[in-house]
């Protein structure tokens, strides 16, 4: 059990500034993923968190124990690494208790102490092979004994799936669930996966260039993203982007206005936006969000009511404009559709028995209530929708 | 088919080259002497009486060669002490070596390692005076440390290039994965990074003393008595006396290759995995 406080923490290689002026706070047996890129500067908040990088300026407590200074060894810690990292000359019962030796443990608990880590994650019977006869997945969970054998405070995680085929993935990822409600360690998680992330954390930080972006549970990360970056990353497909300008009609109605669309605004999240007229604008919407319906024959479009818009069949909804379809993807329960509007792709995703195929030409539908608006320059929400 | 086929041929032909001298050095030192003029391959009567000289220590036998075979078993101790010496010398400071090379960055290491490989290019002979004025200045001649300061100087270099290239392929992590339970930076590289290496430590080590157990030409500069000569130098006393049958000198030369032999048979598995391949988590 431990709670851990990244205070203004910064390391440079050399000119590289890997990770710019962090402050984290990791609280107690929570589930805490660093999201980003390779590169972002993740993993090597991690291993300043395990004591195996020292940071170029900042603190890390653990607790009320300043650790800044403490090598990983007087650290209570366990790391499960992207190679597993298993001793190749030990068979796997000494991988296991290698670090219980280390610390002192009677070789009588140790016994013990293995035999129930090795329950836990079911390699009882693997305990007399060496790593090399292990095929990866029994590896990755070899990896995971060894780390919760020693009953640490905390547990840091450096993209522990990233070396297994989808489908064991998907298997220890439901496994290292269940490890977290069963233990009482605050997990540290590093992942590229968006999905991981989504499935498995608490909370997401999500980083870049060093950086943190956003940090919040997965529902806030990924209905309000901070920044276009966040909306971009977290999500799949990735979000819609589209570029607009903000314009009022003679109604005193709000539009975004783009190439080849034109989506209305309710007023009052205008007016909590408290911006004016004329301000370029990223308008972010997903593919979920996103209805496509027949082009309609009457001239006057804007007063059509979408059929198919996901999860808001039946409210007074306006086509933002017209688009091709560009590819049809049917991925089983789902069909994705890449439509052209005005130039740029947009991502929609529809029931599956939608006959819509390329080159037909439909009328878009976007969700007001869950589009986001991004600064045109900077790239940061300017409204939080929720 | 006769891609392989011809494959198992030139193994064949190359086995046959490498081996063959040998065969017949081993075979002849099993003839009596009148066999070999016979231009003999085989031994018709195969004798261990050409071995018998040189293991005759305290014997009185006034044979041709005698007195040189008798300091045999004395001057194969003395390459002993000389090839472990150079060994264990190229163990210590080239794992080392090597293990800061591979593992921290610092300004110059590229420069370093070209200068290591560079030593290897000056011929022995270039530097043959000067160390011998050196070893004479410091009162090392005829002493086994002469020879084993300059044999480690030319196994070093080698040494520490082979296992920088082999301590590269242990992944970061493992060291990494040992700190985090428990150990402490020089336990790590003790309990983990040492066992995980022993191939190629294993590979330099024997390289290391069968270069040493082979050379001559410092050996012999270096050493006048029995004190400090090793096998090879003695060996070279045969040439010296005419009349020393073949068949003893064949005897003689089975001794001196008969260790390196059986080291290089011995941990061959480990030799060729230390020099081809690779550590993996």
């Amino acid at each position: 059990m431990a709670r851990v406080r990244l205070n203004n923490l910064t390391k440079h290689f050399g000119d590289v500034v890997a990770v710019d002026d962090v402050s984290l706070d990791i609280a107690d047996r929570e589930f805490l993923t660093l999201l980003g890129p390779s590169g972002c500067g993740k993993t090597t908040l991690l291993n300043m968190i395990a004591g195996l990088e020292s940071p170029t300026a900042g603190e890390v407590w653990f607790d009320d124990r300043n650790v800044t200074a403490v090598p990983p060894e007087r650290r209570d810690i366990a790391m499960v690494f992207q190679t597993y990292a298993l001793y190749p000359h030990m068979h796997v019962f000494d991988n296991v208790a290698f670090g219980l030796k280390m610390r002192g443990v009677p070789a009588e608990d140790r016994k013990k102490l293995v035999q129930a880590a090795a329950k836990t994650m079911e390699i009882e019977h693997l305990l007399d092979r060496k790593p090399r006869a292990l095929s990866g997945g029994q590896r990755q969970r070899v990896a995971l004994a060894r780390a919760i054998v020693r009953n640490p405070g905390v547990f840091l995680l450096d993209e522990p799936l990233s070396n297994l085929d989808a489908q064991l993935r998907v298997v220890m990822r439901t496994e290292l669930k269940r490890l977290h409600g069963e233990l009482e360690m605050t997990f540290v998680y590093v992942t590229h996966d968006q999905a991981e992330s989504l499935i498995l954390s608490d909370r997401i930080v999500v980083m870049k260039e060093g950086t943190i972006q956003q940090i919040g549970t997965p529902e806030s990360i990924y209905d309000s993203p901070a920044n276009t970056f966040v909306a971009g990353f977290v999500g799949s497909p990735p979000i819609n982007l589209l570029k607009g300008v903000l314009e009022q009609t003679g109604g005193g109605d709000w539009r975004v206005v783009g190439e080849g669309f034109s989506c209305g605004m309710a007023t009052s999240m205008v007016e909590r936006m408290g911006q004016s007229a004329g301000r370029e604008v990223s308008l972010g919407v997903r593919a979920e969000d996103i209805g496509v319906g027949e082009v309609q024959s009457t001239a006057n479009s804007d007063s059509e009511t979408a059929s198919e818009t996901g999860g808001q069949s039946g409210t007074q909804v306006r086509s933002v404009g017209r688009a091709e379809v560009v590819v049809r993807e049917p991925m089983g329960s789902d069909l994705f559709l890449t439509v052209d509007v005005g130039g740029s792709n947009v991502k929609v995703r529809t029931r599956p028995e939608n006959r819509m195929d390329r080159g037909d030409n439909v009328e878009l539908y976007f969700d007001p209530g869950k589009i986001h608006l991004f600064d045109g320059e900077s790239g940061e929400a300017l409204l939080d929708i929720r | 088919m006769w891609r392989r086929a011809s494959l198992y041929i030139y193994a064949l032909a190359a086995v046959i080259y490498l081996t063959l001298p040998f065969a017949w050095v081993a075979a002849v030192s099993f003839m009596p002497e009148r066999e070999v003029t016979q231009q003999r391959w085989w031994p018709e009567e195969p004798t261990i009486g050409n071995y018998s000289l040189y293991f005759d220590v305290e014997g009185q036998s006034a044979d041709v060669g005698a007195a040189i075979a008798r300091q045999f078993p004395r001057a194969i101790i003395n390459s002993l002490i000389i090839g472990s010496a150079v060994m264990l010398l190229n163990l210590t400071c080239g794992s080392l070596a090597a293990y800061a090379l591979a593992r921290l960055p610092f300004r110059g290491n590229l420069l370093l390692l070209l200068f290591y490989l560079g030593s290897r290019s000056v011929p022995g002979v270039a530097i043959m005076i000067p160390m011998y004025l050196l070893m004479r200045s410091y009162g090392l001649l005829d002493t086994h440390l002469s020879v084993i300061l300059s044999h480690t100087t030319f196994t070093l270099p080698f040494t520490i290039w082979i296992l920088k290239g082999y301590f590269q392929t242990v992944p970061l992590d493992l060291e990494r994965a040992a700190r985090v339970d428990g150990c402490t930076p020089l336990g790590a590289l003790v309990r983990v990074f040492l066992p995980v290496t022993t191939p190629g430590l294993v590979a330099v080590g024997i390289f290391a003393f069968i270069a040493s157990w082979g050379e001559f030409l410092f050996a012999l500069l270096f050493t006048t008595t029995i004190a400090s000569r090793p096998v090879t130098v003695l060996a070279s006393d045969f040439a010296q006396e005419l009349q020393v049958p073949f068949t003893v000198i064949a005897a003689g030369g089975v001794l001196v290759i008969l260790l390196p032999l059986v080291l290089s048979f011995l941990f061959q598995r480990l030799i060729i995995q230390g020099i081809g391949g690779s550590v993996t988590g």
